[in-house]
């Protein structure tokens, strides 16, 4: 019995086993998609009441498919009635009527190769250009936003497998003209159109599709100033243009002014008003000249600065003429005129401690009686007229702004004020370097002073002109901030001898804080003993000569060079002085500790 | 055989004493909580309920909402690089429905609590006969007070809100959609049920001991500042009638709390009434003793906000250049924000308990004297004024020269004293609001100003073209929301 029972066990089991694979032939349907979400094109078709046309235009040129296949894109969707419309407007009955290049180029101009909702949109162009290689224009009117100022987004943000689809109520049509012919096209630019004629430049500004023409000139901006506002100014036509600015006769002439000034308007780059205001300057294609841009109380103002304390007011982009989209590039009006500006090369005495940004930033703590503030707080600098090579070390908090205005004090400081800094690679998690925004350079040759207060911690520095940029230009002296004057072979008992100054300054060294000798307009007396203990602290060195190419502001980086000493802080800059190098006066005049307070060379 | 016997007898014993044990072995109970049929049988209860809304109301996110839609849209805070993205793009006014500022869940949850308070409170009643009608009557004004202030921060923000007056304590009910009522009618809503509150809760929790000198300021307990007194529920009262364009009743409720001498300004100093239970206090979300306030945590420690201290300086808190540069408004730079932008108003590191200001006296001053130059009596508005920044020690540079009969100026002097008085408390964008609303939107332009300002120079002017557009005033109802709930409506602004 209990044999048999076991064999048929074996039997049990088999019967179980087929059982189960019995089971196992039903079908079972398993997802196979990652996803139930359409690409583009199935987003299309699966809403032909709105769509319908556009999916043709899509199987015609043959693009279904690329729009249906993974990818990164973004399609701007005309609804049925808006192609219906464009159709129209071309004067063709159906679809039938356009060629397959055509509707390619059609589906170009929609489709920009990158994932772009309308978070990422801004008051000018997507920054990826359409397929058809130009850019697309962005704004908000009435609450809603618009492609090219002319469609309107009715259906933004709508996620596909493969990108975003917008749909819009309008076909966008690359704009027609070129800038040369848009300019001329509008009759109230007459006097500039003839100026851009005599002077060349209608010919570089003017393109068709598919013209061969140099990279740089594929996308252009010119700020045109219309007739109204020449006569504002008093020329009538071209011809009092010409005779005002045209000194050699011919405006082809690079060096003829006329040329020079159309020059001015243009720009070899593609810049909406976004681009201008985000920028600080624009470089035109006069050599080396720069339009400054500022954005005011939400007006667009050129060449709007302070120039060696004097407000020059400028010029203001009109934003309803502005922001014109031309085949080749984009078109400004200027509402008023603009020109080169001829300046002086002029020295430039920048109290690092009180340029106007970091003053603004510094709000109650400016000149305040124990002044004392981080230059980075939260993480960024709280100005921008400066920054560190990073924000992120625990010993930010070292950098900071001091105010120490005591006339009594041993290591007086220009305006009362200086920058305690804590930079150089001497210990870890400390800053490597410090950059400046200067105040407006003239274009010219400079000595470069790097007036300082001497801390036996303080750290050796090289100075960089316009670091990482194609004029960048390293300085020969490297500025040793621990050493005082006595490093110019001058000692201490020496500094009174009346030739004293010269021998420092043969030396590259100054005294730049006012001394006892010096004259002050106002009857101040300097602060610095002649000779003795403490005159040698407050330290002018030569850090080299830069040549400034264009007439802006620029960079100055201070680096910290390894030490054994300078492990903490008490880098105690005050001023970077900027005096032409072909000025004789390299010394005068003397700073003091009450801001504004000059001091020059005894009489 | 006999021990069979003893096994049955055995066996017939254990069946008898298991039975009783079955009814209890039927009833299925939750072993790790209390059921609805349990609870709502005492006034303890009913107090325990209550209790439970104030530290939901402490617990943070509800403050959190309150922070973030009283400041993220206006002028008063900037977004840190700590700061997510989702509050940058509040700041460039381009909201999609899935911004997580939209997200109102917290919210709403604390009205639910309140919501099965004023349901259910009755069901003690009737069974615990130690529940007077006094206590009863406070329990549930102010959880009705409660709800109404949460509501009218919604309503403020979102316009449109599903108006639940019934609590959900059943997955039928979290699951019934709710409709959106129009902001008339919550407004209608809140104001019938501020006035009921009003009847039923008391001026005095703890009753200060009687002085002798009457109008004379009597030291009170904290408590009575931490819940809502019926000062509290009337200062709210008068703040939905200003935002209501109803002047004259917001004047009479503000007279009801000014006449009594109760609440005093504090002279100068301004940050130990952040500390909670200060004479200036009407009601606060108090974190005395309690949870620490997550905004001391949030805006000190890695902070994603900070004082937009350019913008303030040159609109709000404006230097005394003229006169003595080192003069500061005690509400302002150094004392409750740093010059590096630090907002210290809620405490730092070492103070983590700081009471989040709902009402003080200084705000009723202010919206009486905003009533009462909205009905043309701006030299009395002006005394307010005068009052309160001579106690305040506010600074000669922030006093514009206005006449009498100016009341356009007088109005924004009012707006802008109210940035000084409730810098970073969540009242700047109702107030920009309801000031940019006024008279059919006449002063639309302080809105397209203010974006003008805090907007990134990139999208700038979008920015100021949207917000020209008044649905865009009130954040999108969120994604989530709307696929919960098929009978709400998105905001039309946020449909294209």
């Amino acid at each position: 019995m209990k044999t048999k029972l076991k064999k048929n066990w074996g039997y049990g089991l088999l019967c179980v086993a087929v059982v189960c694979c019995i089971q196992a032939c039903q079908k079972i349907n398993f997802r196979e998609t990652t996803t139930e979400d359409v690409n583009i094109t199935g987003y299309l078709d699966n809403n032909p009441e709105t769509y319908s046309l556009l999916s043709d235009i899509l199987y015609r040129s043959k693009t279904a498919g690329y729009l249906g296949a993974y990818g990164t894109y973004t399609l701007f969707a005309p609804d049925n009635a808006s192609v219906s419309a464009w159709i129209k407007e071309n004067g063709k009955n159906s679809l039938d009527d356009f060629s397959e290049d055509e509707l390619l180029n059609f589906v170009r101009y929609h489709v920009v190769r990158d994932t772009i909702n309308t978070l990422r949109f801004t008051d000018g162009k997507i920054k990826t250009p359409s397929l058809f290689g130009e850019f697309l224009y962005t704004d908000v009117q009435d609450g809603v936003f618009r492609v090219n100022k002319a469609a309107f987004v009715n259906r933004a943000n709508i996620l596909c497998g493969n990108g975003w689809v917008h749909g819009i109520d309008h076909v966008l049509v690359p704009p027609p003209l070129s800038l040369a012919e848009l300019v001329e096209s509008n009759s109230g630019y007459a006097i500039f159109t003839e100026a851009l004629k005599a002077t060349g430049f209608y010919d570089t500004l003017y393109y068709e599709r598919g013209m061969e023409i140099p990279a740089s000139k594929r996308f252009q901006t010119v700020i045109v100033e219309s007739d109204a506002v020449f006569q504002e100014q008093g020329i009538m036509d071209f011809a009092q243009l010409k005779e005002k600015y045209s000194q050699t006769g011919d405006p082809k002439n690079r060096a003829d002014s006329l040329w020079l000034f159309v020059a001015y308007h243009i720009s070899n780059s593609g810049l909406f008003l976004e681009d201008i205001i985000s920028a600080s300057s624009i470089y035109t294609l006069a050599p080396k000249e720069i339009i400054s841009t500022k954005l005011q109380a939400g007006k667009v103002l050129l060449n709007d600065d302070e120039f060696n304390g004097v407000i020059e007011p400028g010029a203001e982009l009109l934003r309803v003429n502005s922001d014109v989209l031309a085949s080749n590039g984009v078109l400004h009006e200027s509402g008023q005129g603009i020109s080169i500006k001829v300046r002086q090369q002029t020295p430039v005495y920048f109290d690092v401690a009180s340029s106007s940004e970091l003053r603004n930033a510094l709000g109650g703590a400016y000149g305040n009686a124990g002044g004392l503030m981080t230059l980075v707080a939260n993480g960024v600098p709280i100005a921008n007229s400066f920054r560190f090579d990073r924000h992120d070390y625990l010993t930010m908090a070292d950098n900071v702004y001091r105010y120490y205005g005591d006339l009594t004090n041993v290591r007086p400081y220009a305006n009362g004020d200086f920058l305690d800094l804590s930079v150089g690679p001497g210990t870890a998690n400390r800053v490597t370097w410090i950059e400046l925004k200067t105040p407006y350079l003239v274009k010219g040759r400079y000595k470069v002073w790097i007036c300082y207060a001497q801390n036996g911690n303080g750290v050796p520095m090289q100075v960089t002109f316009n670091p990482e940029k194609a004029d960048e230009q390293i300085l020969p002296n490297v500025v040793f901030f621990n050493q005082t004057l006595s490093a110019s072979g001058i000692s201490n008992a020496d500094r009174g001898q009346p030739n004293a100054d010269n021998l420092m300054l043969a030396q590259g060294y100054k005294r730049y804080m006012a001394t006892v000798n010096d004259y002050n307009p106002n009857g101040h007396i300097g602060t610095k003993a002649m000779s003795g203990t403490y005159s040698d602290v407050n330290v002018g060195r030569l850090a080299g000569t830069i040549e400034v190419e264009t007439t802006d502001r620029h960079i100055i980086r201070l680096e910290g060079l390894g030490t054994s000493w300078g492990q903490k802080f008490n880098t105690y800059l005050d001023m970077i002085q900027f005096i032409p190098a072909d000025d004789v006066e390299q010394i005068y005049p003397r700073f003091y500790p009450i801001p504004g307070e000059l001091f020059y060379r005894p009489q | 055989m006999t021990r069979k016997k003893i096994y049955q007898a055995l066996l017939a014993f254990a069946c008898l004493a298991s039975l009783p044990s079955c009814s209890k072995w039927l009833d299925l109970q939750p072993q790790d909580g209390i059921t609805k049929g349990e609870f709502w049988q005492t006034k303890e209860d009913v107090r325990a309920a209550l209790y439970g809304i104030y530290s939901s109301l402490n617990a943070g996110l509800v403050e959190q909402r309150i922070f973030l839609w009283g400041e993220l849209r206006a002028d008063m805070i900037e977004v840190t690089p700590l700061g997510s993205d989702d509050f940058r793009f509040v700041k460039n006014v381009n909201i999609l429905s899935t911004n997580s500022v939209a997200a109102w869940g917290a919210v709403y949850s604390t009205i639910n609590d309140c919501n099965l308070l004023i349901d259910f409170a009755k069901d003690a009643k009737a069974t615990d006969p130690t529940f007077t009608d006094a206590a009863y009557n406070t329990y549930v004004g102010e959880a009705l007070a409660i709800r109404s202030l949460l509501y009218f921060y919604l309503v403020r923000t979102f316009r449109d809100i599903p108006l639940k007056l019934k609590g959900s304590f059943r997955d039928s009910d979290v699951l019934t959609p709710t409709a959106q009522v129009t902001e008339a009618e919550t407004i209608r809503q809140l104001i019938a049920d501020l006035k009921e509150a009003q009847n039923l809760v008391p001026d005095y929790h703890i009753q200060p001991e009687e002085s002798e000198l009457i109008g004379v300021y009597v030291p009170e307990s904290p408590v009575n500042k931490g819940r809502i007194t019926k000062p509290a529920v009337t200062a709210l009262l008068a703040d939905v009638y200003l935002w209501n364009s109803d002047y004259a009743q917001a004047e009479i409720e503000a007279d009801k709390i000014l006449t009594t001498n109760r609440y005093q300004l504090t002279e100068g100093a301004i940050l130990p009434i952040f500390q909670g239970g200060t004479a200036e206090t009407i009601f606060e979300i108090s974190h005395r003793e309690s949870t620490p306030n997550i905004l001391s945590l949030l805006l000190t420690l890695s902070p994603p906000f900070a004082a937009n201290t350019m913008l303030i300086k040159e609109d709000v808190f404006v230097p005394n250049t003229d006169v003595d540069p080192n003069l500061r408004d005690p509400r302002g730079e150094s004392f409750i924000y740093s010059s590096g932008g630090l907002i210290m108003k809620y405490g730092t590191e070492e103070n983590l308990y700081s009471s989040f200001q709902i009402y003080r006296i200084s705000d009723i001053m202010l919206i009486k004297a905003e009533a009462i130059n909205e009905l043309g009596r701006g030299e009395e508005a002006l005394t307010i004024m005068d009052d309160l920044r001579l106690k305040r020690r506010a600074l000669a540079a922030t006093a514009p020269e206005l006449g009498n009969d100016d009341n356009g100026g007088i109005g924004r002097f009012i707006l802008a004293e109210r940035a000084r008085e409730f810098a970073f408390e969540g009242k700047r964008w109702f107030d920009l609001l309801r000031f940019a609303r006024r008279d059919d939107y006449a002063n639309i332009d302080i809105l397209t100003a203010m974006v003008g300002k805090t907007a990134d120079v990139t999208v700038q002017q979008s920015a100021i073209n949207k917000i020209r557009q008044r649905d865009s005033h009130y954040l999108p109802i969120s994604e989530d929301e709307l696929s919960k709930d098929p009978l709400l409506k998105q905001n039309p602004f946020y449909l294209k």
